[in-house]
């Protein structure tokens, strides 16, 4: 493709397939022939110019993100790149935000209406998206919508003051998206009211269930099952089952049989599944009945029974179990808070459902120390073959993720959290996570991904303490791959086939297992204070190097079939400190780099990862498990923008890629770090 | 070292200096003495109360999951440490050479409720004999992995290191309290008695009780 074609999002693309103009055209579009309306269908409003307007503020270039969602009673802002659109330099027109339409529904009704009750004028001038930033709103509308997450709303820039949406305006949303998302504090409880009932159908079938009060009204809800752990009790989860019935499902606690054992808890999420299902017409008086959707369930577990349900499922997976209430495809989701693995990946294995996991970095029970196979939680995540996330969160102990005070916090370390704390964490978290997973709400995505400095809902507790880390992985079709290491071991070949060149230093590749029982530094241990997979069947494999005062670099050459990212949104990495190492233990902060993208017709365009909130997270600096203070390595997801490299390098192509550089050193970050690399890749978000 | 495994080799080494070269086999243990008892992480026997179930019920406790139609709801005095609820292994608690489901964790009332499982006699009633009966914990581990097999090894290490029996008088008196024998339909018909014995004995596990008396 010529080289003046550049990326459009996959939002403008998805508009294009609606029939409105996309980016690459824009200049045209203003005086377009109606013969486009016309191949387009009559419904749709010709001539439409669709552009990301919405976003935030960044400190330094690229100066603004454009992004999907906000929280609501926070600041919403736009830009208009005047770069890329130099006809609006020294226009002034009315920016509306307004309700949400699909592009059948503006063409029914394309009169405007602004949701703050009038439009702002914008005087655009030269200066690209760092002169053109305004504040849509400052906090001052709400996000809440009847059931679920999201208040979606579209941004025009009415051309022709016509109050009208009409050819030449600019519109981000309109489309199958939104322009924006507003999201309520996913911390605050929901709109709905919500009956709780205790009952018990027997022996391990005792269970407590939250519902909204109104369920009557709201037709078929999702069912999110929780399994709880060891020592707890299936009535310390109210911060869950309120919060979540409160935003339209259906929540379920169980007693949980597992002082026998990680088995006896999976049977015990079965039967318990079963049984509600079967009895619907009974339980709560019958109110539930027809207002379940069995075909989507999600099973949370705790501890044991967080390894419990992923053995429940591996259990329909290999025919062990055959569900007589459901089947293995209405399991839409599992997540696992703190999970033990005594059994091992054939047996404790979510294979392809989406999968989360929960870590408390202070938890002293699953501890995740390296002499401890069984107590390392990201076993399972690792073994997740779907999409899947994982939120850390630095000073929760293990019995802060229930709400019990009568029970401890099994936590050590330093700056531990409140249960408090953690509890609005939880419900700040599983929220958007449910939405997402189990809805497939795209205004919940976001939360799972982006930076927790820079993206939180208001609520949320605000402590130093509070540290939070995210993995987040889209399922495999969103994902264009250019090195997960688990081929080609080969250090100058990544896993896509491309060239790899580098000149850090004391680089090594393999299983991320930490090779003895300690997470003491070691100058001959490579993957120390790794924890991804056990040592005899899990294989999740990364890359390791470091770097100490000099610039230094590892480039990875895209083959040919990686060369045009126009399809994706991000590209996107996923990145640890080594703990305890001395240069880990030198920096004692967030690790930057930065990311260069090149094409085939020399441009280049790089972009520091602290941009979008900090870096890759020191690790919680507990001390135990040998000597040093640093716990296990902390990986987190790290994604930067497609869009954003364009509008640094507007002549950067990004249809013909050849090489994505990861840049080191006192130029581009960090004087000095070891990190842990894995799944280099650009991905659709 | 893990301390429990420490507080096990020490229970094992003051047992045999105390008795010394006394001849012991498992299947013949001799009562508990008092000074054995104070240093026992099974400590007394509260209270035990018979039942039989009209239809079995299978122990999960054991790899095996045998079902089971008779038994006694016990509550024991246990040393808490032994207790104490983790996700890793645990101490498995046995009763002979079976393992005892563990109703409640107890670790700050020191105080079990346990159902202990077992065959009819001739007369229908609970088989086992409380009096030759030793209660004790095991290795570490995980119950529903425990096997038959193992569970007698244990028992056999368990003699060795001194576990024994409980008096007669302290039986008797643990029967008087748990009450006559329990002709239930079925295991889920134990759950609120045992409910009742957990908010009485551990009164910490409120919510664990009250759960297990959550109406039907």
């Amino acid at each position: 493709m010529h080289r003046a074609s550049r990326i459009v999002s996959s939002a403008v693309l998805g508009l294009a397939l609606l029939g409105l103009s996309t980016v690459a055209s824009a200049q045209t579009v203003v005086n377009a022939t109606p013969a486009s309306a016309v191949l387009r269908g009559p419904r749709l409003i010709a001539g439409l110019v669709a552009l990301e307007l919405a976003g935030r503020d960044l400190p330094t270039t690229p100066d603004f993100e454009f992004v999907q969602s906000f929280f609501a009673y926070l600041p919403v802002q736009a830009a208009l790149d005047t770069d890329a659109h130099p006809r609006w330099i020294g226009a002034t027109a009315n920016v509306w935000l307004c309700e949400h339409k699909d592009a059948a529904g503006w063409s029914a009704s394309p009169t405007l209406v602004d949701v703050r009750g009038a439009p702002q004028g914008i005087a655009f001038v030269a200066g690209g998206v760092a002169a053109n930033r305004f504040v849509l709103d400052d906090g001052l509308l709400s996000g809440q919508v009847p059931l679920g997450l999201g208040l979606p709303l579209d941004v025009v820039i009415d051309a022709d003051g016509s109050g009208s949406l009409s050819t030449g305006d600019i519109i981000d949303g309109g489309g199958a998206k939104p322009g924006l998302w507003l999201l309520y504090p996913t911390v605050l409880q929901g709109p709905l009211a919500v009956t709780e009932v205790l009952y018990s159908g027997g022996s391990f079938l005792g269970q407590d269930l939250y519902y909204p009060t109104d369920i009557a009204n709201l037709g078929e809800l999702p069912l999110v099952v929780i399994s709880h752990g060891n020592g707890h009790n299936y009535q310390w989860y109210d911060h869950i089952g309120l919060h979540l019935a409160s935003y339209g499902y259906v929540v379920m606690s169980h007693q949980n049989n597992t002082i026998p054992g990680v088995i006896s808890a999976a049977t015990t999420t079965l039967t318990n599944t079963e049984y509600l299902l079967a009895n619907l017409a009974t339980i709560a008086g019958g109110a539930l009945a027809g207002h379940v959707d069995r075909q989507r369930i999600a099973w949370f577990g705790h501890s044991r029974g967080g390894e419990g349900v992923t053995i429940a499922y591996d259990r329909i997976v290999d025919g062990a179990y055959t569900p007589v209430n459901f089947a293995l495809a209405d399991i839409v989701f599992i997540s696992s808070i703190a999970p033990t693995d005594f059994q091992g990946s054939a047996s404790a294995n979510p294979h392809g459902v989406p999968y989360h996991l929960w870590t408390g970095g202070a938890d002293s029970d699953v501890n995740g120390c390296a002499d401890c196979s069984i107590c390392q939680t990201f076993h399972l995540h690792e073994r997740a073959t779907g999409p899947r996330s994982s939120i850390s969160v630095h000073g929760a102990g293990h019995g802060a993720f229930h709400n019990s005070n009568s029970s401890g916090l099994f936590a050590a370390g330093p700056c531990l959290l409140s249960r408090t704390e953690v509890n609005f964490l939880v419900k700040a978290h599983v929220l958007p996570l449910v939405e997402w997973y189990v809805k497939g709400n795209p205004a919940a995505v976001e939360c799972l991904w982006r930076p927790w400095e820079s993206f939180k809902s208001p609520g949320a507790p605000t402590s130093s303490c509070v540290v939070v880390d995210y993995m987040h992985r889209e399922r495999a079709s969103d994902r264009l791959v250019v090195d997960d290491f688990q081929t080609n071991f080969d250090l100058a070949l990544s896993s896509s086939g491309g060239a790899v060149s580098f000149d850090v230093t004391n680089v090594a590749s393999g299983i991320l297992d930490d090779a003895n029982t300690t997470f003491t530094a070691s100058g001959g241990e490579a993957m120390n204070g790794m924890t991804f997979s056990n040592s005899t069947s899990d294989d999740t494999r990364g890359l390791v190097f470091d770097w100490s005062a000099a610039d230094r670099s590892i480039s990875f050459d895209l083959v040919p079939a990686l060369s045009d990212v126009r399809p994706y949104t991000h590209v996107s990495l996923r990145a640890c400190q080594a703990t305890r190492h001395p240069l880990t233990v030198a920096e004692l902060g967030d690790v930057v780099f930065t990311i260069r993208l090149r094409d085939a017709f020399g441009a280049a365009a790089l972009i520091p990862i602290s941009v979008y909130g900090g870096g890759v997270e020191e690790p919680y600096q507990r001390t135990g498990c040998g000597n040093g203070a640093g716990w296990a390595n902390e990986w987190e997801t790290v994604r930067v923008p497609l869009g954003d490299f364009a509008r640094v390098a507007p002549s950067l192509d990004l249809s013909s890629l050849v090489a994505v550089d990861l840049l080191f050193g006192p130029s581009s970050g960090s004087a000095q770090g070891r990190l842990g690399l894995d799944d280099l890749e650009f991905v659709r978000n | 070292m893990k301390p429990i495994s420490i507080l096990v080799s020490l229970l094992a080494l003051v047992a045999a200096l105390t008795m010394g070269s006394m001849a012991l086999t498992a299947s013949e243990p001799r009562p508990i003495s008092e000074a054995e008892r104070a240093l026992s992480p099974v400590r007394a026997l509260v209270l035990a109360r018979p039942f039989t179930l009209e239809r079995p019920a299978q122990h999960v406790w054991r790899a095996e999951a045998p079902t089971y139609d008779a038994g006694f709801l016990v509550v024991l005095e246990v040393d808490p440490s032994f207790v104490e609820p983790r996700q890793t292994e645990e101490p498995v608690l046995q009763a002979g050479a079976e393992t005892v489901e563990r109703v409640n964790h107890g670790e700050r009332s020191g105080r079990v409720v346990g159902i202990v499982p077992c065959a009819r006699d001739a007369a229908g009633r609970p088989g086992m004999n409380l009096s030759t009966t030793a209660f004790f914990f095991g290795p570490e581990g995980l119950p529903e992995r425990v096997t038959m097999e193992d569970a007698r090894r244990a028992l056999q290490r368990a003699v060795l290191s001194g576990a024994r029996p409980f008096s007669g008088d302290e039986i008797a008196r643990a029967l008087e309290r748990g009450g006559a024998l329990m002709a239930l339909r079925s295991r889920d018909e134990l759950d609120p008695v045992a409910g009742v014995l957990v908010l009485e004995h551990s009164p910490e596990e409120r919510d664990l009780g009250t759960g297990l008396m959550a109406p039907r």
